[in-house]
């Protein structure tokens, strides 16, 4: 079914909405929630609730992109189970890698600045991404973003997973540059 | 701001990077590992100079100017010839640099640059490396240093980004810079000469296995001149539709101080609390037609937090004699 008959479904509010879009995109939000949860249970839990959150927001919404918008809901909510779960288990060891890795480029604590920051982060974040190869792009992305295992994103470029540790290292150096430049890294 | 906010943030990051990378997913089953490798360095072809400065072929050969460089950009959008317009405005703002610095045989030389509001790009040209349209080229690390720098004044933004983006008809690679910056003030009026310090770091040749063609350093100090007045052109404050950039739905917004010049455009938009918007669709409509559209720029939040000042630029320089009028969203803006 076209995106656009999933949310008419939504807006004409029928159950089917869900149905189909479970259908069509279950395997794009699970494996975006497993990137970050790697228990089965939390990461159907958090599909669900993309789906409800889907839901609850078409109307009034009528997003353009059904499938980023989805992405986005999925990422949000398994973000915030994953620092509900970090609150629970500090210090057991049980940070996902891919939250490590990008650790080293996350400026300081909330600031009286915290919301400008936020949108200037954003922006400073497409600058970054507009100023990289496409190929490094994608991988920095398809990381950060999708949370793709190194694995996964290996094989999908044809790379060694090194070269893509390689790229994502040297990527995120250069983030880290790019912030401390525009004064966001403090 | 923790890990997770810091990820939740990046979540925001342009729609079309997402969609791209999305494409990527399980391409690895969708092709034959022989051919898997070539057309992913054909993508990256085709990629790195739409990023930039909108569609070259890598490996294409150019001129030995910056000017040159514009003026095949504007052939490839226009289909045609540069007019005499056309080329006096890329003339007016371009100026030479010409510094060379050489390290165990290999040169680089601080070309040429095309000054702008609130931009600049830098040609770079590097001899006495054997390079091929087979591959891309870059430097482990560039570092721009600017004095002043436009970032220094309060609530201004700016940043650059660097590009290979071919070879010339001698052979060597050129790679462009452009930096831009926008902010609130007197961020983009300030006409002073910018000292730069520009480093290179280490050549690399970028394919399957990277390979670094010559390790070193070249180190650049020059001024750039940016007291070229610039034609400019003031629009009314108009209300346009644009896409949310929280809700990805149309909303309707003002933008007011438009004012277009020949290197971009600047305008301010109103800004519901916690709404942010993506200036979409923006480009610049020639006489004949063509389409010239942004190549970069960004906005920066006011104080107040209700309007965001924008700054964004052309593909390359335009004459606004030969613009008709500008797009953003479903508007159009004409140009008196």
């Amino acid at each position: 079914m076209e995106d656009r008959e999933i949310v008419e479904l939504y807006w004409a509010r029928s159950e089917n909405a869900i149905a189909e879009t479970g259908k069509k995109y279950e395997r794009y939000c699970r494996s975006i929630a497993r990137g970050l949860l790697p228990n089965e249970e939390d990461c159907e839990e958090c599909v669900n609730d993309a789906y409800l959150r889907a839901w609850e927001t078409i109307p009034p919404r009528r997003p353009e992109r059904l499938s980023t918008y989805l992405g986005k809901i999925t990422r949000n909510l398994a973000l915030d189970r994953c620092r509900y779960r970090g609150r629970e288990k500090r210090g057991s060891g049980q940070t996902p890698l891919v939250l490590e890795e990008i650790g080293a480029c996350v400026p300081g604590p909330d600031s009286d600045e915290a919301m400008l920051d936020r949108v200037a982060l954003t922006d400073c974040f497409d600058r970054f991404l507009a100023a990289l190869p496409r190929e490094k792009r994608d991988i920095f992305v398809r990381r950060y973003w999708f949370f793709s295992s190194i694995q996964e994103i290996a094989s999908d470029f044809g790379l060694s997973e090194g070269r893509v540790k390689m790229i994502l290292l040297r990527a995120r150096g250069q983030l880290k540059d790019a912030l401390e430049k525009e004064g966001l890294w403090i | 701001m923790n890990t997770t906010d810091f990820l939740s943030a990046f979540g925001e990051i342009s729609e079309t990077y997402v969609e791209t990378a999305a494409a990527t997913v399980g391409k690895a089953g969708k092709t034959s590992p022989r051919f898997r490798r070539k057309m992913t360095v054909l993508l990256i072809a085709a990629a790195v100079c739409l990023c930039l400065m909108g569609a070259a072929a890598v490996g294409a050969l150019y001129g030995d100017s910056i000017q040159s460089w514009f003026s095949h950009q504007w052939e490839l959008v226009t289909k045609r010839d540069m007019s005499q317009g056309q080329l006096a405005v890329i003339d007016h703002l371009s100026q030479d640099i010409n510094i060379s610095k050489t390290v165990d045989g290999v040169t680089v030389t601080a070309d040429s640059a095309t000054v702008g509001d609130g931009t600049f790009y830098l040609l770079l040209r590097v001899e006495g490396v054997k390079f091929s349209s087979r591959y891309l080229y870059d430097f482990h690390d560039v570092l721009m240093e600017l004095s002043p720098d436009p970032r220094d004044e309060g609530g201004t933004f700016g940043g650059y980004g660097y590009q290979y983006v071919g070879r010339d008809g001698d052979g060597a690679a050129l790679f462009l810079i452009s930096f831009n910056y926008a902010g609130g003030g007197d961020a983009g009026k300030d006409t002073s000469p910018l000292q730069v310090t520009l480093t290179l770091k280490d050549l690399f040749r970028d394919a399957a296995r990277e390979k670094t063609l010559q390790k070193g350093e070249w180190v650049f100090t020059f001024t750039v001149d940016r007291s070229q007045p610039l034609e400019a052109v003031a629009l009314p404050d108009t209300r346009v539709e644009i896409t949310d950039r929280n809700t990805h739905e149309k909303v309707q917004v003002w933008l007011r101080d438009i004012r277009v010049t020949s290197v971009g455009i600047r305008f301010r938009l109103d800004s519901a609390s916690g709404i942010f918007t993506y200036a979409d669709g923006l480009r610049l409509i020639l006489k004949n037609g063509a389409e010239v559209s942004r190549a970069g720029g960004f906005g920066t939040p006011l104080e107040n937090m209700e309007a965001i000042e924008y700054s964004y630029q052309w593909q390359f320089p335009v004459d606004l004699d030969e613009a008709a009028y500008i797009c953003i969203g479903t508007q159009r803006l004409p140009l008196p």
